[in-house]
């Protein structure tokens, strides 16, 4: 591969809350790269995803993140240049406009202010009628919340993002929209939990980690 | 000194009274009758041994004493809100108990300093019945408060975690949550005070009546003993909550489940 900078550089991570699910980890991704996670449910493909933002930090092993090692000090720091996307995600009860400005008005996030001309035009480029912005949360359907849930990390430009099972809850025309996004953000890096076949062909690389505890890693 | 004091005899003749309610439970097979006599019994000998060191206190009157017996009536408090939410004693008591005294504190100076303003306010016959007041109706929103604080963020660490991700800091992530226990913590206390009088005549209104004072002078002791109480409440609640999150959680802003009592 050509000579980028390493964002994410995994080396004999364990992860899981009590008994270890996945053991001897190791992965790594490149500026500009796209990783796909794939595996039977239950392998800890979430997990791991999460424990690349420190949620929870490494008790075995250890995550590199932005050249920085990742643990309990860094983690809060790192947050905050990555953006993640869980799967169903749970975005509370408030209107959509009062889920995004609290994202926004948080001390590590206050210098974005979009403006609401920018607003409608990513609502619309996700198909989110404009009108969703004055819905509850609680109200939307599970790909309008998995898509609302990717807007903050755009509108932060973030440049690293996990994504988990982000086509779950997607329909046809707006799984094209997440390809599209994927496909032309070269300034971004993705590291993508799914067994999505579309998604798989914009990976550049997938790691399957049906071979569970077993060394899953690869990818320099 | 009083014409009204209840005798033992009198008592023991009144509780005659209770044939009411057991013959009820009796004759409706409720099978309610021996934890009814059971609890009958404890309530009886419970008060009638606090009525006997409460005398000793009275008694003594020692300042130290008297602050003493306060944190004595906090620790229980505190042993009680804990066991009641579900929480684990070992990793939260201290906090706890610190939050109370915090809690307790302002509304008391205030209470029998200004508003009283007695010589001595660190008399037991102002200190304690006071204190004991507002710690045990604190208690009541601390439950509330802990358990739905905590509780809501285990069944709703989902949306938690977004937060932290989305580059929280722990209290930005931790303040829907904070604000939707403290609402619930709060709003019985604020129905309590809409509404006293109009129900049921509150108790230490009942008591400075029953004490001989003018009706006007009983109100104004129940309309400060209320601000007193919405002060602690607010004030515990608060306190409890951002005292016990810093044993709650891990550095990396996790909860951590060994807080709560396996079920």
């Amino acid at each position: 591969m050509q000579k980028s900078r390493e964002l994410i550089r995994v080396t004999d991570l364990a992860v899981g809350y009590d008994s270890a699910v996945l053991r001897g980890v190791n992965l790594s991704l490149c500026e500009g790269g796209r990783l796909l996670l794939d595996g039977p449910s239950g392998c800890g493909k979430s997990s791991l995803l999460r424990a690349l933002i420190g949620l929870p930090t490494p008790a075995e092993g250890q995550v590199v993140l932005f050249g920085q090692r990742l643990d309990a000090a860094s983690a809060w720091s790192l947050r905050r240049q990555t953006g993640y996307v869980p799967q169903e995600p749970d975005l509370g009860s408030e209107r959509v406009r009062d889920f995004l400005e609290r994202v926004l008005s948080f001390h590590a996030n206050r210098f974005v202010h979009p403006t609401e001309g920018e607003l409608s035009d990513l609502m619309s480029r996700w198909l989110l009628p404009s009108g969703l912005l004055e819905k509850s949360c609680a109200d939307l359907s599970g790909g309008e919340k998995q898509r609302v849930a990717i807007l903050p990390a755009m509108l932060l430009r973030r440049k690293l993002l996990l994504l988990d099972e982000p086509t779950s809850a997607l329909d046809k025309a707006s799984r094209e929209v997440l390809y599209d996004w994927i496909g032309r953000s070269a300034d971004c890096s993705f590291v993508i939990v799914s067994h999505d076949a579309g998604l798989r062909e914009l990976a550049d690389e997938t790691i399957d980690l049906s071979l569970s505890s077993a060394e899953a890693g690869h990818g320099r | 000194m009083d014409d009204n004091a209840i005798t033992p005899v009198g008592l023991a003749l009144g509780s005659l009274m209770l044939l009411i309610p057991l013959s009820i439970l009796l004759w409706t097979r409720t099978g309610l009758v021996r934890e009814t006599l059971l609890a009958l019994v404890r309530m009886i000998v419970q008060l009638l041994f606090v009525g006997l060191y409460l005398g000793w206190i009275f008694q003594i009157n020692n300042p130290l004493l008297n602050i003493f017996w306060l944190l004595v009536m906090a620790a229980v408090a505190d042993g009680t809100i804990l066991r009641r939410s579900g929480l684990r004693l070992r990793r939260l008591a201290a906090d706890l108990f610190a939050a109370l005294v915090i809690g307790v504190v302002p509304p008391l100076v205030i209470f029998i300093g200004l508003i009283l303003s007695v010589d001595d306010p660190l008399h037991a016959r102002f200190m304690i019945p006071v204190g004991g007041m507002v710690l045990g109706n604190c208690l009541r929103a601390n439950v509330v408060g802990l358990r739905s604080f905590f509780q809501s963020i285990r069944q709703r660490e989902k949306s938690y975690l977004y937060m932290l991700a989305a580059g929280a800091s722990q209290w930005e992530a931790l303040r829907p949550f904070l604000r939707e226990s403290l609402r619930e913590a709060f709003s019985p206390t604020i129905a309590t005070i809409a509404t006293v009088g109009l129900v049921s005549l509150p108790g230490m209104m009942t008591g400075v009546i029953l004490a001989g004072r003018e009706p006007m002078q009983a109100i104004l002791y129940q309309i400060a003993i209320m601000m007193a109480i919405f002060t602690g409440t607010a004030a515990t609640v608060l306190a409890a909550i951002k005292l016990t999150a810093r044993k709650a959680f891990t550095a990396d802003g996790l909860l951590r489940r060994d807080i709560f009592k396996p079920v």
